[in-house]
């Protein structure tokens, strides 16, 4: 990759936004007016990472306190889960810019690969995580390569694709999986998992999942991966001719996201009593966590703590408000957010700090016909 | 071999449909650069507006779908114009998001107009069948798959041989120089997205004709248009149509000759096949560029 030669170009002047000029800003400059800026030196968060993990455990202890023996540790777990769910999407779909909309493939294979070492070889639960865990990421490695090559629509529809791929050979396959009739995770022998510890129990693994991955995010925004990263998610051309090696970062975000997402769904599948594919592969939990990062914030390590606590606390607060109709109105509310505030809160948080005024309408204003 | 070549005029019957379907998938992809998730849920509307139709006036499945036709491309019109015209230059989790958001508010309406059962429009026609070459042929089916396939025809023609079409087909190239030679951008975008939902519309009310429909059924209408239209090539409506007999016929032989939980599994298999080597689908006739971002 060297550069082509040609007459050197005086570097762009930094001009101030405005909407006409927008229309002259490359569609990488354009994307990268709807990122929230990264932490600098004068940002309101120093060490955003930090401060993220302590309030996130501090947080959740409460939450635990009060929640135990209250019937309610099902959804505290639950919003533990998609914390974790949601920093796995971001590393990728935040930091890198790569969109992933087959998440739930990965979370599926994941809680399968727990459950069939479980039944089968009876393996106990810790073995048969770390066993689907390890499987996840090795696939991802197999298929990152060739999945990370594709960009925008075409990789978009193929991990799509690749969701409902591994979703129909789960079901193909019942001699190991059950198939569409479900399979049932056992409960006593030595490859039980709930006897032992109960719902209280897998409450306190999401809780310590989600504090895992959170500061994993918080390590990789602030190193030189995570630069990478972002590098790729403003111009990938150029960050490779400045001698970033672009497949590989794609590929490390890649396994990385797949193997948080496969221990996610190992532990949500050991939770269960029966897994049925549509169940574990479930287009919705992709959209959960897409819109809890971008409502968050996505490229921001507090944006999906935020937006998984703050998406589950209101769909719940709709459901005891509408009973009807809380899916239309949540609906409604992830387009309205879409159109006003695709930074999602802390990068609008922090659109707001940085420029010291309040772009209200900056969004449309920048990417309307 | 009776049975094969049964199978495979009734695989040709139902690709037909899809085909359709999907052409208006493809169009929307290929000229305003929009994954449009919430197809299925277009497709449905035209199924419950042709019901609708039949069971307030007595009227014709035909009839009533001319009037979802006219429906849906209101209906797309408006939510292009209002709705996507105003993040078209969104990155495309922006984007994709919101028509996932669309498709969510789209199934509600319908679950609440209409519960989630299974709804069906008996005619005296549907169900009679004649025998060509001892293959029975049904004759709804086959007046579906005629009206569909002519639909989406006549929707390329219109594209390819009229004034309008070419400023939308302008419009969907190179919007900025649309835009330089006077052409109304935020119209043609609306158009195009009124044509596509239009042609859902069709495709709902032949499967109103032919089947049963419910709410539920939109998804699996948004993934076979999905497959079909990357076959095909993206943003290529001949490729489309070709590919979505190609694949109705794929799938009846598999589910004649295997299973029918196979036909799924093999449908998403080539499609992640042709992306990965080669995203002008298997007809090589899709542009490249069909699904690129500006």
């Amino acid at each position: 990759m060297s550069p082509a030669p040609g007459p050197e170009r005086p570097p762009r002047a930094p001009w101030p936004a405005s909407p006409a000029r927008n229309a002259l800003l490359s569609p990488a400059a354009r994307e990268d007016r709807l990122v929230p800026p990264a932490p600098g030196r004068d940002s309101l968060l120093p060490s955003a990472a930090g401060w993220c993990a302590l309030v996130l455990g501090l947080a959740a202890a409460y939450a635990l306190l009060t929640q135990v023996s209250s019937g309610h540790e099902r959804t505290v777990a639950t919003i533990f889960m998609f914390i974790a769910l949601a920093q796995a999407w971001n590393i990728l779909g935040g930091f890198c810019g790569y969109p992933i909309f087959g998440q739930v493939g990965f979370f599926g294979l994941g809680g399968y690969a727990v459950a069939v070492l479980m039944t089968g070889p009876d393996w106990p639960l810790w073995a048969a995580l770390a066993g689907g865990t390890a499987f996840c990421a090795v696939f991802a490695c197999l298929v990152g390569p060739v999945l990370m090559r594709l960009r925008g629509h075409y990789f978009a529809i193929a991990t799509i694709g690749l969701a409902e791929t591994l979703r129909e050979t789960v079901v193909n396959v019942p001699a190991l999986t059950g198939g569409g009739a479900g399979l049932a995770i056992p409960t006593s022998g030595s490859g039980a998992a709930i006897g032992e510890l109960g719902d209280e129990g897998f409450a306190v693994l999401f809780l310590l999942l989600a504090m895992a991955t959170t500061a994993v995010a918080a390590v990789v925004s602030g190193s030189r991966f995570g630069w990478r990263l972002r590098a790729i998610r403003q111009d990938e051309d150029g960050a490779a001719a400045l001698g970033v090696d672009v497949s590989r970062a794609k590929c490390a975000a890649f396994a990385l996201f797949a193997l948080i997402t496969g221990l996610a769904g190992g532990l949500y599948a050991a939770q269960q009593v029966v897994l049925y594919p549509e169940g574990m592969f479930s287009l919705e939990i992709t959209l959960l966590v897409i819109v809890m990062v971008l409502m968050g914030g996505s490229g921001t390590v507090a944006g999906p703590v935020l937006g998984a606590v703050g998406g589950q606390v209101l769909s719940e607060l709709l459901r005891t408000v509408f009973p009807q109709g809380h899916i239309l109105v949540l609906a409604l509310c992830i387009i309205v957010s879409v159109i006003v505030f695709p930074w999602g809160a802390i990068g609008f948080a922090r659109l707001v700090w940085r420029t010291r005024r309040i772009p209200l309408l900056e969004a449309v204003r920048t990417c309307r016909l | 071999m009776n049975g094969l070549a049964q199978v495979t005029v009734y695989g040709i019957l139902q690709g037909g449909l899809l085909a359709a379907v999907a052409v208006g998938f493809s169009l929307i992809w290929g000229l305003n650069k929009i994954i449009n998730v919430a197809h299925g849920e277009f497709v449905m509307l035209g199924a419950y507006v042709t019901w609708r139709v039949n069971d307030t006036f007595a009227a014709d499945p035909f009839v009533g779908a001319f009037v979802a036709m006219s429906v849906l491309f209101g209906v797309g019109y408006l939510i292009q114009r209002l709705i996507i015209n105003f993040v078209i230059d969104a990155p495309l989790r922006l984007t994709l998001l919101l028509m996932f958001g669309i498709s969510v508010v789209l199934e509600a309406a319908l679950v609440a107009l209409h519960s989630t059962a299974y709804q069906a429009l008996p005619t005296s026609y549907a169900m009679t069948s004649f025998t060509v070459l001892e293959i029975r042929v049904p004759l709804g089916r086959l007046l579906a798959f005629a009206f569909s396939v002519i639909c989406a025809l006549a929707i390329a023609a219109f594209l390819n041989r009229t004034g309008t079409g070419l400023t939308i087909r302008a419009a969907g190239m190179n919007r900025k120089a649309a835009r330089l030679v006077g052409i109304d951008i935020r119209h043609s975008y609306a158009l195009t997205f009124a044509l596509g939902t239009g042609l859902a519309g069709a495709g709902g009310a032949m499967i109103a004709l032919v089947g049963t429909f419910s709410p539920a059924d939109a998804a699996t209408y948004t993934m076979s248009s999905f497959v079909v239209a990357v076959l095909g090539g993206l943003g290529s409506m001949k490729g489309a149509l070709a590919a979505g007999v190609l694949l109705g016929v794929i799938q009846a032989w598999a589910a004649y000759l295997v299973s029918g939980t196979l036909t799924n599994l093999i449908a998403f298999g080539l499609v992640l096949i042709v992306l990965v080597n080669q995203p002008r689908g298997l007809f090589g006739r899709g542009r490249l560029g069909g699904g690129e971002e500006r």
